[in-house]
């Protein structure tokens, strides 16, 4: 009896331990962003003070506002949002139509457009980037936003993803819409795509948050200080007048986090299948 | 000794209980059903004996030890699981020899009962194979071999049979049967199928919705069952059970096999009734009757024309009679009077 | 001769078909298949970025680079990297994953799930920016807990000897939540049957691990070994936002390197050349995946 009541003690402590560490993994993962924001809200002094206070003593908001004065973030934002957007959009008038394409169309070339599809998935941006750079550079569209948008409406993963959902769809469903006297349109856009929804959802979630942080590609195609995207800006504190004012590059880094943070808080299940299945595929 | 016994045991999943209260008593040596439709608790309580389960409340005793608090694997059983859940990574032998290995038996004793067991289930030409290239019959003596080897008080078997095909499955009944004979170890085997309980039991334990309804023999369910339910249960076609026929809600039920096509000389009653449908099964002929009592089965070797008027006879001996409760109640005289009354 | 007999539906059909890929068919000619043969055929050339002067060189770009003291340690330490954090990346990834699959604290456990890929989302720039804070070496938080244990302040991202290291680490704790979420999939295609067989068989945790989970989701493993390999070969941001290929070329990789040449030492044939090195090493990679990916559908 007493060895009985030492397993169930024993038991205790084990389950206690457990959530222990459950406690301490997560604490891992969320003191960084923890740091950020607390280093975001103390002045300068107490920023560079050693060794660093936990708590901020006060908090100092003005520093977004300063943020915001001592480089152009509003531009960069603006600019993020935009690319952010314009390939959200633009991809869906592009990979609907090729995945449609690829499902339910015979030709000849169709091997070779898929390939082409596989290929694209497989040839990473930092090999095409300098060649892409000669390209844009002499069409002159170096001084806009075009090359942030153009290479990535082809999204290759979208295509694929859409072909195989489009492809799940029972052929006696498209038969029953053609005997309803439905032309193609109306069955791309009423019959397939709305049974293709969750696809729809992952490939834009997944594409919305690569552009957002994306920073090699911005990096190399933007010159200008007016073209920068957020991350490129937001990297470029810690070396322009804002070295070392660590409250401000923190400052502008929560501002870089904060979109992505709220659109993860929001629908974090969702984005979490939406990456398993891109890793699965 | 594979005795087994369940006192006051009960199983409740968040809000839902499935099983009230369950007493059960397991004869050593025994081959028991637990037969039942989805959701009767049977497949449950299997689970509960391996330990893979633990009960809400209650006790369980495997060959008189109380076993809750002990592990799955240390309760001296074995189990085939329904998809045989063989380890895919591993060859025949190695998915046979695993819980040898466990209980740290050495390598020559390991290699002879491996082999014993294959001579026994037939599966001395795929111990190196693995489980993906081998047949469904194959798998399921894998599982099989795998149970036996370890030499356990009690098999527990879940639905082992029915992810095969019909003639397999007809096979391995007689197989089982046999080894059980051969063997002597309590069987506990769990199915939905009437049919598979009646043929491989000793001992048949008949549950509805989380309790028992009759263990007995399977002559025994089959010609004293004790309620409606529990009647009609086993034997296809169902035993025909009619009611609003008799006064204060009680209901007669005879089986279609004993329903006559011909005169009777025992004492009996008699039915007029109009043949419906005939379903030809080669040694015999299923009947649907429409009577004045409502529709009727019955089973006979004996073919009448369709559209026929016939007068069926009821022997009282093969009658049953059953209270509004749907218990069953004894056919005495003043009970016969009743129905003699009813069906003049 | 046999008549080529197409009915006019048919042949709508076809000419839709190739209408409606058209874009992308486009898209990625122009912005994949191009730059695939430009790049090797700048690689021929010397120049420069600005003006469109160049002259052909043939090999020479590729001499240069495969004789380059600074191209060898570029590649040893991509090869190093890659093997550390893959290495780190899936045995922590296998571990967190199978406790946690396994728990039976299931709102904690969620949570930890959901913490852990937190840092996957973001941008990898906000990543270095907040551990190249963290790991300052006169103010920075990892150096306070340091002094606090007695030890001297250490300048984690300086000193050549644990620049990588640190890197390897930063780029960890930023990818673990997802490769947990990957093998976590894989645990999952484990039948619930398989592991109460092994309970009803006796074992023990330990050798239920490594002899059933293991092997059953080894497949599985290989294969994102594999792709977690082709994407460490990329690695950039948080070079160059934390260490900008130093101290003394210890974290210099092979993207960096192509960017240096390109756009800091004004060399776009070299490159080019290394780029193409890449594409072998991108390619070559490829071919393993799809040898390994065969493998990967097991049993029912």
């Amino acid at each position: 009896m007493e060895s009985y009541n030492r397993d169930i003690a024993l038991h205790k402590l084990g389950r206690f331990m457990n959530a222990a560490l459950k406690v301490v993994v997560i604490l891992i993962f969320i003191f960084p962003f923890y740091w950020m924001l607390s280093t975001s809200l103390k002045d300068l002094t107490e920023a560079l003070q050693f060794p660093p206070t936990l708590i901020p003593s006060s908090l100092h908001w003005e520093n977004y506002a300063h943020v915001f004065e001592v480089v152009p973030i509003a531009q960069y934002f603006r600019n993020s949002v935009i690319v952010s957007l314009a390939v959200l959009v633009l991809q869906y008038l592009i990979i609907v139509p090729a995945a449609y394409s690829l499902s339910r169309h015979e030709y000849k070339g169709k091997k070779l457009f898929f390939g082409l599809v596989l290929l694209g998935q497989m040839i990473p941006q930092q090999i095409t980037f300098l060649p892409v750079y000669f390209m844009f550079s002499k069409v002159k569209l170096l001084g806009t936003l075009l090359p942030l948008i153009l290479p990535f409406i082809s999204n290759p993963f979208g295509i694929f993803m859409l072909r195989q959902y489009f492809m799940q769809i029972p052929q006696e469903v498209i038969e029953a819409a053609k005997l309803d006297d439905a032309s193609n349109l109306k069955i791309m856009f009423k019959v397939m795509m709305p049974m293709a929804k969750p696809a729809l959802v992952t490939i834009g979630l997944l594409s919305f948050i690569s552009t957002w942080n994306s920073y090699f590609w911005p990096l190399i195609m933007t010159s200008s200080e007016s073209l920068r995207t957020l991350p490129v800006g937001v990297a470029a504190l810690k070396s322009s007048e804002t070295l070392q004012m660590w409250h401000i590059i923190m400052a502008g880094n929560v501002v870089l986090v904060l979109p992505i943070l709220i659109v993860y808080l929001v629908a974090s299940k969702r984005i979490r299948n939406s990456f398993a299945y891109s890793g699965i595929k | 000794m594979g005795t087994i016994q369940l006192r006051n045991v009960k199983k409740q999943f968040e809000k839902d209980v499935v099983i009230e209260n369950l007493n059960l008593d397991i004869e050593d040596g025994s081959f028991t059903v637990l037969v039942g439709p989805s959701g009767c608790g049977k497949s449950t309580t299997l689970r509960m004996i391996t330990g893979l389960d633990d009960p809400t409340s209650g006790e369980i005793f495997i060959d008189g030890q109380k076993v809750n608090d002990l592990t799955p694997g240390k309760r001296d059983i074995a189990m085939v699981f329904q998809n045989y859940a063989l380890y895919p990574t591993m060859t025949v032998r190695q998915n046979i020899e695993f819980g040898l290995e466990n209980k740290k038996v050495p390598k020559e004793e390991r290699a002879r009962r491996v082999k014993e067991i294959c001579e026994i289930v037939g599966l001395t030409d795929y111990l190196d194979r693995k489980p993906s290239k081998l047949s469904g019959g194959q798998r399921q003596r894998v599982a099989l071999a795998r149970a036996m080897v370890k030499q356990p008080k009690v098999f527990l078997m879940d639905e082992p049979l029915s992810n095969l095909d019909a003639k397999l499955r007809g096979q391995m009944r007689v197989e089982l049967i046999g080894l059980h004979k051969k063997l002597g170890t309590t069987f506990v085997y769990v199915t939905h199928d009437q049919v598979e309980a009646m043929s491989m039991a000793d001992t048949i334990v008949l549950m509805k919705d989380g309790y028992i309804v009759q263990q007995s023999s399977p002559r025994e369910l089959y010609e004293n069952p004790n309620c409606v339910y529990a009647a009609q249960f086993i034997g296809t076609p169902q035993m025909n059970i009619l009611k609003d026929v008799l006064p204060e809600g009680k209901m007669v039920g005879f089986r279609p096999e004993k329903l006559s096509l011909k005169p009777v000389e025992e004492e009996h009653i008699t039915i007029k009734a109009s043949v419906t449908t005939k379903e030809m099964l080669g040694s015999e002929i299923i009947y649907s009757l429409e009577s004045k009592y409502g529709s009727l089965m019955a089973k006979s070797e004996h073919e009448v024309d369709d559209d026929a008027k016939l007068e069926l006879s009821v022997p009282f001996s093969s009658m049953y009679l059953f209270g509004s409760d749907e218990k069953r109640i004894a056919l005495d005289e003043e009970a016969k009077a009743l129905i003699r009354k009813a069906f003049a | 001769m046999k008549k080529n007999n197409r009915s006019v539906s048919e042949r709508r059909d076809r000419m839709l078909g190739v209408a409606t890929g058209l874009p992308a068919i486009i898209l990625l000619c122009i912005f994949t298949v191009y730059p695939v043969f430009y790049l090797i055929y700048r690689s021929l050339f010397d120049g420069s970025l600005i003006s469109p002067k160049k002259k052909f060189v043939g090999l020479d770009n590729y001499v240069e680079i495969l004789s380059s003291e600074t191209f060898h340690k570029v590649l040893m330490n991509t090869i190093i990297y890659t093997v550390l954090f893959v290495g780190l990346t899936m045995v922590l990834a296998i571990i967190i994953a199978v406790w946690l699959n396994g728990t039976r604290q299931k709102k904690l456990g969620n949570m930890v799930q959901a913490c852990i890929f937190t840092p996957h989302v973001i941008s990898m720039v906000s990543v270095s920016i907040v551990f190249l804070w963290l790991m300052e070496p006169d103010t920075g938080f990892f150096n306070m807990i340091i002094t606090k244990l007695g030890l001297e302040k250490y300048p984690f991202l300086s000193n050549p000897k644990t620049a990588m290291i640190s890197l390897v680490l930063v780029m960890v704790w930023k990818s673990v939540g997802y490769y947990v979420l990957l093998v976590m999939a894989a645990l999952q295609t484990v039948p619930k049957s398989i592991y109460e067989a092994a309970e009803l068989d006796n074992t023990s945790k330990f050798r239920t691990f490594f002899k059933i989970t293991l092997p059953m989701i080894s497949p599985t493993i290989l294969f994102t070994c594999v792709v977690a390999s082709i994407a460490s070969f990329k690695i950039f941001d948080a070079v160059n936002v934390m260490t900008q290929g130093g101290p003394v070329d210890s974290t210099n990789t092979l993207v960096y390197y192509i960017y240096a040449y390109a756009f800091r030492l004004g060399k776009p044939g070299i490159a080019c050349a290394a780029g193409v090195v890449l594409l072998v090493l991108v390619c070559i990679m490829t071919y393993v995946q799809f040898g390994v990916s065969k493998n990967k559908v097991h049993y029912q």
